[in-house]
């Protein structure tokens, strides 16, 4: 999943999810991101995700800049900064995970204690099938300990599993059947959770 | 009274192009800081030489405050100050840093760590790790889920949990060690501890004299890969 974090004078103004096709920018509000100043052109720049993510300069009249530099066309990577007029448009490509590299886990406690609904898991299969588990701790690990172990975040996005690697060790944690990488997945409300041999549901508001 | 002598070295290691750690040290004042940045772009080197430069800063400004007090408030002002170039440009806006920073009074070393880089100490051959790692594999370790070998081997292993800059407070953990003459400190980013066994790393510290015992346990990361940028600071104690 890719996105654009827009931003106006240091301040972000909204995320642009992006999705397959080709996404326009410019001044007209016919585009998919519409930036309205006099010095943005009406159709300004085209963003293309398939093969491979390209932004694309459609001949405006002042220029789009990606990392401080004049492009017509070019191949963006997580973390590229567009410029068209004052507005910034930051490349994110969630995918991309650099395991070498020191990674900030974001896991922003929902502080809004109004908010008492918590998430919680149904064990549905072994001896403690039926019990719920309430998610109410920023992470919850999960799992068979030395064998196969996940852990669900709780972000400011939601609620996520992200299974973790354990050395030559096979994954085999998998939500709704499909075998997941280690990497956080946002689960939905009802989402089977397969890990070592239990399964579990997931409940987004008990 | 101790004495102590200090040498501290970075390296970009044999992958990247940027160097996002940053050190310094003062050795007639007794202290050290070392943070590894993390971010786009060049945010991590942003947020990593913020760090040591306020940290620094505050060292080098004499007070009367009691040393731990002094250091736990310089990682916070620096947390505050990364904090505030993130949110105000859009190119830094995810940048962060750990940290690991000590500061010495008489018999007594005081150490601030936030993130991965760790402190050691070496007495009698013997390496302890002094900081306890603020990651998600050292949280499994703590609940029980994994062994120790398994968050070593682990993808995930520079996942962290805290880091400076994100919000406007930080959890700084502080935690303080009496020295004794002959021991020998490192301070590390995990560009030498992901790469580096504690035998490793005590076989050299016990081996080599200062100042070049600095440079063996960067060649030696570098030997075992160098993917991630190494950092040390290594300080010996005596009467």
């Amino acid at each position: 999943m890719a996105k654009l974090v827009i931003s106006l004078d240091g301040m972000n103004v909204r995320d642009f999810p992006l999705q397959a096709g080709r996404i326009t920018i410019g001044r007209n509000s016919s585009n998919d991101i519409m930036i309205n100043e006099p010095v943005v052109s009406g159709e300004h720049a085209a963003i293309m995700l398939q093969p491979k993510p390209m932004i694309t300069d459609l001949g405006s009249t002042n220029g789009t800049r990606l990392n401080g530099f004049p492009i017509s066309k070019s191949p963006l990577k997580h973390n590229d900064v567009i410029k068209i007029g004052s507005h910034e448009l930051c490349f994110v490509d969630e995918d991309v995970q650099d395991f070498a590299a020191t990674m900030i886990m974001y896991s922003e406690p929902s502080e809004k204690k109004e908010d008492k609904a918590c998430a919680a898991l149904k064990i549905l299969n072994g001896p403690r099938a039926g019990e719920v588990m309430r998610l109410e701790k920023k992470r919850t690990a999960l799992g068979k300990p030395g064998v196969q172990v996940a852990v669900i975040l709780h972000t400011s996005a939601g609620y996520e599993l992200l299974p973790v690697s354990l050395g030559d060790i096979e994954l085999n944690t998998s939500i709704n059947g499909k075998l997941l990488k280690p990497e956080p997945h946002l689960l939905h409300d009802g989402d089977e959770i397969a890990i070592a041999d239990a399964r579990l549901s997931f409940i987004e508001k008990l | 009274m101790s004495a102590w002598k200090m040498t501290g070295l970075t390296d970009a290691g044999r992958v990247r192009e940027h160097n996002e750690d940053a050190i310094a040290w003062d050795t007639e004042q007794g202290w050290a800081v070392l943070a590894d940045g993390m971010g786009g772009h060049n945010a991590g080197e942003v947020a990593s030489a913020i760090a040591v430069e306020v940290i620094s800063e505050q060292f080098n400004t004499t007070g009367t405050a009691e040393p731990a007090a002094i250091l736990q408030a310089a990682v916070e002002q620096a947390n505050s100050a990364i904090y505030q170039q993130a949110t105000s440009q859009p190119r830094l806006h995810t940048m962060g840093t750990t940290v690991v920073a000590i500061r010495l009074d008489g018999q007594t070393l005081h150490c601030a760590h936030v993130g991965d880089s760790r402190l050691y100490r070496l007495r009698g051959g013997e390496l302890q790790q002094l900081t306890r790692d603020h990651s998600l594999v050292q949280e499994l370790v703590d609940e029980g889920m994994i062994n120790a070998e398994q968050a070593r081997s682990s993808k995930q292993k520079n996942v962290i949990t805290r880091a400076l800059g994100l919000e406007m407070g930080i959890e700084v953990e502080m935690s303080a060690d009496t020295m004794c003459s002959e021991d020998c400190y490192l301070l590390c980013s995990d560009g030498l501890s992901d790469r580096l066994r504690d035998e490793e790393i005590a076989a050299l510290l016990a081996g080599e004299a200062l100042p070049e015992v600095a440079r063996s346990l960067i060649d030696a990361a570098n030997e075992c890969g160098g993917e991630d940028n190494i950092s040390v600071i290594v300080f010996q104690v005596w009467e």
